[in-house]
């Protein structure tokens, strides 16, 4: 029974849908909430409303007791059509009737009889989620749980759990903007975990649903975590990615736990800009979050983008309902300016239309003449400008020209001068006679996105200024594909050496392979020949007044014996450490009979169902009550260990050792409001189907999350005993590097002297022996190219003097 | 079609940072440092020469790997910042210790980056 206060509310309502101040989904919202438990699901009001619309269609009077049973704004879909039962104009004989439902937006402004005050309707937002307490004063502290925000974990009277973040601890904008930024995660159908904001005492408070037995993602998430990537760039959500910011719940689903580091505000609560500017934010995050970002491909980012723009207007209308204009202005620009980060340049085309100009290259007497030491001892000193006083940084350091060291080197050499460029017809000629030195070089899309595919072939092929590139673990300088069976015109796609090269071009989601071929007269070298040289060079350098005595020598041959079997010993134990908890949980999974793939299903099936679903005749559409939740909710509790009685048009679910039952009856689950939603732009979920998941999670899952968590608790002692045993480890590997570096040093000759490698370019090369110094070695010698094999057919060109290079304009985007 | 990414890239580009117990002269990561000991160089470059993928290798190379790559992304980005502010790494090691730290926070906020991110 309705009471006289809820029912002039309802009026009061549907004067202001009528004056266009009021949505249709907020009086939907407002009837189901005032109109009392259960008189939605009552036959005789259906029956009232049956008579009523009756009478409406046939043109006959409506029946005074009639009019007065009928909740104002109630709806009724007959024939495909939805109709609202709302006031008539003044002058009618019933100040009610059936009109059909037209769209409206709540605007401001004179209205039928009265201003329906905001105060009402936001009333009405807030009471819609009856999942959450009414009041704030119920809930007790469990525990803190770490993080600048201060959460708290907290329980209501009925033991449902929920994190809270206070204003007081960061800043009330702070919190609101992590409001804000879960309802654009709502509307953009990103999951969040169910949350409801509150005002209290002039603080502003956030409660989310705690989710229980969730995870930190492993790189096998990685893909779900990016399938809502370009929204994460979009709401400049930097952090979503990290420290359990996202984590992966029971249903095996990505939940963004965490979202206080978006929109203009950082994870501690202080500010940060925000503007229209998405291709810094996107181009910020793919940086920084690789592994994540590569899972995507160029179709997966479009896709992403379309989705996003697809929804801008119930982002931009909804922003602007919640009063936040200035942020609605911001993310338009934001959702408009995505399209800037495709860039899909006609890459093949536009190469083979540039004219390359003379090239200048040094005679062959100063390309290969052999550096003086004066030279060396310079390009040390210059390596300040890159490293600083590091001979790390010297080696390693990296600036415009990728490896600046080699580049120095090679530009002494006239090594970086540009390859000739040819047709691609000219380059099938030419390459006949040349077929041993074919090579094809992959490359990648710009991980930072600040180079187009276009400044990448431009800098290699065309430009005077060489790009080394930064990684070389069998030598610094520029890589490429090398087979020892050339791939011709018809098939050179399936050679080895291509689809190595196409490999590498992949490696950020998309590239392109350039082919070419390596001049006959180039002076290659064999990788191993050159480590040889250099140790070589490692005893030439020490000074030659004899050797050590054989105990000295057996005493280092032991210590590097020693220090490497710790050093291996460690790095097991510290992977025991990173699995002991996996391990544990799965003891845990096995005596508890819980099924995480059953519960993964749960939760998968719900959020592939379009609850909203409506047929061409109006009439909504969801799996039957017999095959839901007969079938699959049966099956799933069962799953668990549990039960269910199936009786007349209800199942009652039980599990082991649980505090509750649970009924779903059929009028819950199909009836006429068994369909929920947060607000006017949210997607609509099933009311049933989500009381399921709440008990299933309150019976099941949390409490096995609490038998993990105890398991581990009582395994305390085991796992700081490995961790002792770690730091144990730890300091007999580092006493063994000081004892080895103690002997070392004071010895002055022979192969097992110390070197100083700080004192100068060919030291550094020759202590670390291998790996990327053996570019910068074979440069100073003058070596054209390094080749090192790297498979049965395959073989590694590793390029110094990009001169002896001959490419085709004609390159291949794989 | 995505491509996995080849070991000889995803271990090369952190072999400069893991070796050493200042894996960075620009930027001050913290942890425990170094990431492998030099013990274990040789076989290090052992395993990224042989295999083809990450997950190849024994646990203690992809942790290795792993870690040395959070210290990639933000150490080479900052160099390229430097760079495109004009600046080279000796002209940045001589500012003061505020300059630098602003310098750093002006880059963190360019890249989307917090400083959890300095933590390995």
């Amino acid at each position: 029974m309705i009471t006289e206060r809820n029912y002039r509310k309802l009026h009061n309502l549907s004067v202001g849908y009528v004056g266009g101040k009021v949505s249709l989904e907020i009086i939907q919202k407002a009837v189901e909430i005032y109109g009392g438990d259960g008189l939605q699901d009552d036959v005789e009001y259906n029956a009232v409303l049956a008579k009523s619309f009756h009478d409406f269609q046939n043109n006959l009077p409506q029946e005074a007791d009639i009019v007065k049973a009928i909740l104002p704004g109630q709806t009724k879909v007959v024939d495909g059509v939805m109709y609202i039962w709302s006031p008539t104009k003044n002058g009618s004989k019933t100040d009610y009737q059936w009109h059909v439902v037209k769209k409206t937006s709540s605007k401001k402004g004179g209205i039928l009889n009265r201003d329906i005050e905001d105060d009402d309707i936001d009333k009405i937002q807030s009471d819609v989620n009856s999942m959450f307490p009414k009041d704030l004063s119920v809930l007790k502290t469990l525990q803190r749980l770490g993080g600048s925000t201060g959460a708290v974990l907290v329980e209501d009277p009925a033991g449902n759990k929920f994190v809270m973040k206070k204003g007081s601890n960061t800043n009330n904008g702070h919190v609101k903007s992590e409001y804000l930024t879960n309802q654009l995660y709502d509307i953009l159908g990103i999951k969040t975990p169910d949350y409801e904001m509150y005002e209290e005492n002039g603080e502003t408070v956030l409660l989310s649903k705690f989710i229980p037995l969730t995870k930190a993602p492993t790189s096998s998430d990685y893909g779900k975590m990016a399938q809502h990537f370009v929204a994460d760039a979009l709401l400049a959500n930097w952090d979503v990615y990290m420290n359990d910011n996202c984590l992966i719940d029971a249903g095996g689903r990505v939940i963004r736990v965490n979202n206080g580091g978006a929109l203009n505000y950082r994870a501690q609560g202080s500010t940060k800009p925000f503007d229209d500017n998405v291709v810094l934010s996107f181009n910020g995050m793919v940086s920084h979050n690789q592994a994540v970002y590569n899972t995507l491909s160029k179709n997966d980012i479009i896709k992403q983008i379309a989705e996003i723009k697809s929804k801008k207007s119930d982002i931009v209308d909804f922003l602007k309902e919640s009063g936040q204009d200035s942020l609605a202005a911001t993310i338009g620009k934001r959702i408009d300016n995505l399209s800037a980060i495709i860039k899909n340049v006609d890459l093949v085309e536009y190469l083979q239309g540039i004219k390359p100009k003379q090239r200048k290259l040094k005679s062959k007497n100063d390309m290969y003449r052999e550096l003086t030491d004066k030279e060396l001892t310079d390009l040390w000193d210059k390596a300040k400008n890159w490293g600083g006083n590091d001979s790390y940084g010297k080696i390693f350091g990296t600036g415009k020209h990728g490896w600046e060291m080699l580049n120095a080197i090679c530009e002494l050499r006239g090594f970086n001068a540009r390859p000739t460029v040819i047709s691609d017809d000219d380059y099938w000629k030419e390459v006949d006679n040349n077929k041993d030195n074919q090579i094809f070089r992959g490359i990648s899309q710009d991980s930072r996105n600040k180079l187009s595919f276009a400044d990448m072939a431009e800098s290699l092929m065309f430009e005077d200024d060489c790009f080394w590139g930064t990684i070389g673990v069998y030598g610094e300088g520029l890589y490429a594909a090398n087979g020892d069976k050339f791939g011709d015109k018809s098939g050179y796609q399936n050679s080895h050496q291509f689809r190595e090269a196409r490999s590498y071009a992949r490696q950020n989601g998309s590239g392109f392979v350039v082919k070419g071929f390596i001049e006959k007269d180039a002076k290659i070298a064999k990788y191993n020949d050159l480590v040889n040289e250099i140790a070589k060079l490692r005893n030439s350098i020490i000074a030659k007044s004899g050797d050590v005595d054989d105990a000295t020598k057996d005493k280092i041959k032991n210590l590097e014996a020693e220090g490497k079997k710790l050093a291996k010993e460690l790095m097991q134990l510290k992977d025991e450490v990173n699995n002991f908890r996996k391990n544990k949980e799965k003891s845990v999974y096995d005596a508890m009979n819980y099924d995480p793939s059953s519960i993964q299903e749960m939760y998968a099936i719900d959020d592939s169902t379009d609850w909203d679903y409506v047929n061409a005749f109006g009439e909504r559409e969801i799996p039957s009550f017999k095959d839901y939740v007969e079938g699959n909710m049966v099956k799933w509790v069962k799953a668990q260990g549990g039960d269910a009685k199936i009786g007349k048009g209800h199942v009652v679910f039980s599990l082991p050792d649980a505090d509750t039952t649970l009924t779903v009856s059929k009028l819950q689950y199909d009836g006429p409001h068994s369909i929920k939603r947060k607000n006017a732009f949210t997607p609509g979920h099933n009311y049933a189907v989500n009381m399921f998941h709440d008990w299933m999670a309150k019976e099941k899952i949390e409490r096995v999350s609490k038998a993990v968590d105890e398991e581990i608790e009582k395994s305390d002692d085991e796992f700081n005993n490995l961790v002792k045993s770690v730091n144990s480890k730890e300091n007999e590997v580092k006493q063994k590097e000081y004892e080895l570096n103690n002997i070392k040093s004071s010895i002055t000759s022979g192969k097992n002297a110390k070197i100083d490698s700080d004192a100068s370019l060919l030291n550094f090369i020759a202590n670390r022996g291998a790996g990327e110094v053996v570019g910068l070695y074979a440069a100073i010698k003058g070596i054209d190219v390094i080749e090192a094999k790297a498979g049965s057919d395959l073989n590694y060109k590793v390029v110094l003097n990009r001169s002896k290079l001959v490419l085709s304009s004609k390159v291949d985007m794989v | 079609m995505e491509e996995k990414m080849l070991l000889s890239v995803q271990g090369g580009r952190v072999t400069p940072y893991l070796f050493t117990d200042k894996p960075s002269i620009l930027i001050p990561f913290k942890g425990d440092f170094p990431i492998v000991s030099e013990f274990l160089m040789e076989e290090f470059y052992e395993q990224i020469q042989k295999n083809r993928y990450l997950d190849e290798c024994e646990n203690w190379v992809q942790e290795a790997v792993k870690k040395g790559e959070k210290i990639y992304t933000v150490d080479s980005a900052f160099r390229n910042y430097i760079s495109d502010n004009n600046m080279s790494v000796e002209d940045f090691l001589k500012l003061s210790s505020k300059e630098k730290t602003e310098m750093l926070k002006k880059f963190m906020d360019s890249e989307c980056l917090s400083l959890e991110r300095l933590v390995i």
